[in-house]
């Protein structure tokens, strides 16, 4: 496998990951509890703490003028996790943009 | 949509702009700290090497301000409103990294990243906070 499509996988692994973290810290902006807000804030930053690993690795593989637009996938992801876990209720609007941002990802990837 | 979206408040927008200029700064950094990183050697190795590179400290510190900064924002703004905008900064990656990095960048890449942008241009149209649904089980 190239180095190459191990720098993409690692953007795909480094986007969920991340999309996790922060939907972690939304909800850890949001809850009242203090126990549960905190519970939530070591979930996210344990999250980014690993992304930040798994980052290091994408950069070694890919230009950063490659890797970090991909990562907008992340944008997709927290999208669908926000929907889902936050109740936030994304329109019409936000749909298109999701599957632009997807279109572009595509044609980075594509690239070179 | 009704007649148009709101403007988020000041205090969303001055975030959001320190949010775009510490991601920038960050990956800039990063992708030249990463190059010190020697992945044949072990794990350990590798990350001691990563501990030892003012490189990654600097990225490190900006990083934790981002995070202070992202969770004020966050504690006003929708998440699928706030993080879609921190995209603008493709735009001023793109740009550093052909200056000082020398990457080259193809007409491909500037495809994408205008798709990418579009898509954030549509995400931001919508207002900056969405109605908490009610419940399941609620009318």
């Amino acid at each position: 496998m190239g180095s190459r499509l191990i720098g993409i996988l690692l953007v795909l692994l480094a986007t969920a990951i991340e999309a996790v973290g922060q939907v972690s810290l939304k909800k850890s902006a949001i809850v009242s509890d203090p126990v549960r807000c905190r519970g939530w804030m070591v979930i996210g930053i344990i999250c980014l703490g690993v992304e930040a690993i798994v980052w290091t690795i994408v950069l070694t593989k890919l230009e950063v003028s490659i890797a970090y637009p991909m990562g907008s996938l992340c944008f997709v992801m927290v999208f669908i996790l926000s929907t889902l876990f936050l109740k936030e209720r994304p329109d019409r609007s936000r749909w298109a943009g999701v599957c632009l941002i997807l279109s572009g990802t595509a044609l980075l990837g594509l690239n070179g | 949509m009704t007649v148009g979206a709101k403007l988020p408040p000041a205090a969303i927008c001055i975030g959001l702009v320190i949010a775009i200029a510490l991601d920038t700064g960050v990956q800039i950094l990063w992708k030249t700290a990463s190059s010190h990183v020697d992945l044949a050697s072990d794990f350990l190795t590798a990350f001691w090497q990563a501990l030892c590179q003012p490189l990654f400290w600097a990225v490190a510190v900006m990083w934790c301000l981002q995070l202070f900064n992202w969770r004020k924002v966050l504690e006003k703004a929708d998440l699928s409103f706030a993080q879609p905008i921190t995209s603008l900064s493709y735009i001023s990656v793109l740009i550093l990294s052909a200056v000082l990095l020398h990457e080259r960048i193809t007409l491909t890449q500037i495809l994408g990243v205008m798709l990418i942008l579009t898509g954030v241009f549509f995400i931001s149209r919508t207002d900056h906070e969405t109605v908490v649904l009610s419940g399941p089980g609620e009318p």
